[in-house]
């Protein structure tokens, strides 16, 4: 009987029916893209976020009264692929030594101090124990330089050895590209200019290897910065670890937080104090926290009004078919029965929307991953059947009122017309 | 009955009689209007937003003078420059503390309230705060005093407590700003000063800044203000595109609403040609029942999008969101024309029906 009134109610309305699916369809398609999105915000956020540039530094350990401008100690350069043995490797996306060191600089005007920095635009690492490469240098951390022209890496039986000009120095030196200057006795060709809006406007920047032979200081630097991707710092993350409890102190340790990840950098940099920049730290964890409850707000805001979109699609069939559900009243349906074809019906519309929602959302999460963030969002298996759920919620909700409408029918009057 | 008269008639006859009906169709347009205003007024206002949560990035343009130091004068004309939201100065220096050479930053602790301090941050004159690494080489604890001097002053003051920062702060003492210029000498002078500009103008306060104070250098400080403009521009398209792919879901939705409404009455429609209305009398009536109905939901749709946006900006940004007004004409815009086109569209099959085999019931 119930087969009979359902294979009836798609074939002979096939209209009004459609239009209910298309409209579930919609409401899941875009309930389940929104939720996918909630689920990728996370990370697509904090990958975008480390533009903003490194947010772990890490310095040699000063120890003692000998102090800050006591005896100058060094971090050890061969220590920097050790970045990616650390628990948290995958998530280092970018770490860049440096040597800061003050050289006399001669343009042909005669000798001037001025402040030198050694590093790696871009260099590709080994990494220890695995397969393939990774790329290290200050390019990976600080994406807002500018840099034009070249920086080859420093060969000492080669020709003059490399240097650019911070784009401050340069004005002042006059150290223009194709220069030849004299830096602490020897010889560089002065090969392009860097703009960075900070310090280093001022400087000169060279290779690590030349800094180091210019200097006598092989193998060494004064700094490393490193770029890692993070957990949002909480309350718990905020205690001291040297107070923790053994299970406490596992859990902080095995958490992504950007001090765990700092506590574990320090562990295999020889000699070193890790730390957090908390200018950059402190930021993301908000953003992040505020940007992924946003994302999730408005899921749960686009499933409401699919549900109530799809509520009126359904009340408005239930409308037209006042007639039907009176006459079978007054043949002898009883409320169960009504109930039953209503949920039935819902139960179809539901699966077959669902479906087609999902189908749906696949495209749309695709184009809108790559067209903000460059890649589709992750094609999680487990949306198929939340789109479903979410059509079958949707659909729910939707008959809810149309069925409580339904059962207060008077067949007397509805079939009377008036 | 006149032209006018009875197409009135008609439709106050209808909005009664259909009161139900009027009513679901315009709770559906409300919907799909409320959904529009909703997505579109939280993703205008989301470059404000977020922009403010970036802010403790620091500084995205930074003035220092060209040669020795600026006046403190200067500040006050940088007070209420639009586009500016706010700005701290600094002097930098070196000082001795307890015998030993340390880099010292006088400057304002007001914006230093989210700092994770050991200790606390100074409370006015007299009290300085150490970075970390001063810390272990001075061998000083908060509530120490410490005795500080320059060439020209030298005092003592209290430790009020320590910092980590990750950046040069941690190698430094710091000290209120005016503290500062007495112990160096330097009454009335600042380094630099630190300019938080509102994102979209910083090109235009830079320009602007530089016309002011001729003998500064006035920088953007690329770090913050091109990572700043990339993310913002790509949350903002983000929110964008889900607000299209939303509004475009729910007006398809709403539609086959609003077409349910007219399939149902193809009976009706039969009558009133068999009584001898035009098809552009049932058409005008239609229609105008439609905008009507959309007008009422473009409305009712605003005002829904309205609270559903400030309520998720409330829940998410902890302040409310400033939706421009544009979007009333927008909503109504909407809601007319989902209203209009989803009904004209079924029209056209039900004014060719027969009205004898309709009436029938064929």
């Amino acid at each position: 009987m119930l087969g009979i009134l359902l294979k009836q109610s798609f074939t002979k309305q096939k209209r009004a029916m459609a239009l209910m699916i298309v409209s579930v369809a919609m409401g899941t398609a875009v309930t389940a893209s929104l939720i996918a999105l909630a689920m990728d915000i996370k990370g697509k956020v904090s990958e975008e976020l480390r533009s903003f540039g490194a947010n772990i530094t890490i310095e040699p350990r000063i120890e003692g009264i000998a102090g800050i401008a006591g005896q100058r100690r060094y971090l050890r350069e061969a220590d920097v692929i050790k970045a990616k043995t650390i628990f948290w490797r995958h998530n280092i996306i970018g770490v860049a030594p440096f040597l800061d060191e003050r050289v006399m600089l001669n343009a042909g005007a005669g000798e001037v101090e001025i402040n030198a920095r050694g590093l790696w635009l871009e260099k590709s690492l080994p990494i220890p124990g695995e397969e393939g490469s990774f790329k290290a240098g200050v390019l990976t951390v600080s994406p807002w330089w500018t840099v034009e022209g070249e920086l080859h890496p420093y060969n000492p039986e080669g020709e003059m050895p490399e240097v650019l000009a911070g784009v401050e120095a340069a004005r002042k030196y006059g150290l223009s590209p194709g220069r030849t200057v004299v830096i602490d006795g020897r010889r560089f060709a002065v090969s392009g200019a860097v703009e960075t809006g900070g310090r280093e406007d001022g400087m000169l920047i060279m290779d690590l290897a030349a800094l180091q032979a210019l200097k006598g200081l092989e193998g060494k630097a004064s700094s490393v910065l490193v770029s890692a991707l993070t957990t949002p710092m909480d309350e718990f993350a905020y205690r001291d670890p040297s107070k923790m409890s053994e299970p406490e102190y596992e859990k902080w340790y095995c958490t992504g937080y950007v001090t765990s990840i700092a506590k574990q950098l320090e562990e295999v940099f020889q000699g070193s104090r890790a730390k957090p920049i908390w200018n950059v730290a402190e930021a993301e964890g908000r953003v992040l926290e505020r940007m992924s409850l946003l994302v999730y707000l408005l899921s749960a805001a686009s499933l409401a009004a699919a549900a109530l979109g799809v509520s009126t699609t359904m009340i408005a069939s239930l409308l037209r078919r006042l007639d039907e559900i009176a006459l079978m009243k007054s043949i002898g349906a009883d409320s169960l029965g009504i109930i039953g074809i209503f949920i039935a019906e819902a139960f179809i519309i539901g699966l077959a929307g669902g479906l087609a929602g999902y189908v749906l959302s696949i495209w749309i999460s695709k184009y809108i991953g790559i067209k903000v963030f460059g890649v589709a969002l992750t094609r999680r298996l487990v949306l198929l059947p939340l789109s479903l759920a979410s059509a079958l919620l949707i659909a729910a909700v939707g008959s809810f009122i149309p069925i409580r409408r339904a059962l207060r029918v008077k067949p007397a009057i509805v079939l009377k017309g008036a | 009955m006149r032209n006018g008269k009875w197409l009135a008639h008609f439709i106050r006859r209808s909005m009664a009689v259909r009161a139900g009906r009027i009513a679901v169709a315009a709770l559906s347009v409300t919907i799909a209007a409320a959904v529009v205003v909703a997505a579109f007024g939280i993703s205008s206002g989301i470059r404000r937003k977020l922009g403010g949560e970036l802010k403790s990035y620091g500084a995205n343009i930074m003035v220092s003078p060209k040669d020795g130091y600026l006046s403190e004068r200067i500040l006050a004309a940088l007070e209420r420059k639009p586009g500016i939201e706010s700005f701290s100065a600094q002097l930098y220096g070196t000082v001795s503390v307890n015998g030993q050479a340390v880099e010292m930053i006088g400057m304002d602790f007001s914006s230093a309230s989210s700092w994770k301090v050991e200790g606390a941050l100074p409370a006015g004159e007299g009290e300085a705060l150490l970075g970390v690494d001063a810390k272990d080489s001075l061998g000083l604890k908060p509530g120490d005093f410490a005795n500080i001097s320059a060439q020209s002053g030298d005092g003592k003051a209290r430790v009020s407590g320590f910092v980590e920062r990750g950046s040069a702060e941690d190698r430094a003492v710091m000290m209120p700003l005016k503290e500062a210029q007495r112990i160096a000498g330097l009454r009335g002078s600042i380094s630099a000063v630190l300019i938080r500009s509102n994102p979209e103008l910083i090109t235009e306060t830079v320009r602007t800044i530089e016309d002011m104070i001729p003998d500064a250098e006035v920088k953007t400080v690329k770090q913050v203000a091109e990572a700043e403009e990339s993310f913002l521009g790509k949350i903002e398209l983000l929110l964008v595109l889900v607000s299209i792919v939303v509004v475009g879901a729910s007006s398809i939705s709403v539609s086959s609403t609003m077409s349910a409404t007219v399939l149902e009455r193809t009976k009706e429609i039969a009558l009133m040609k068999a009584l001898g209305g035009t098809a552009n009398n049932i058409r005008a009536f239609f229609l105008l029942e439609a905008a009507s109905i959309g007008a009422l939901g473009g409305l009712a749709g605003f005002a829904s999008g309205l609270l559903v946006s400030e309520a998720v900006s409330k829940a998410a940004f902890g302040s409310f969101i400033w939706v421009p007004p544009a979007l009333l004409p927008l909503s109504m815009g909407i809601g007319l024309s989902i209203a209009l086109i989803s009904s004209a569209l079924p029209m056209r099959p039900a004014l060719k029906q027969k009205p004898s085999a309709v009436l029938r019931g064929e």
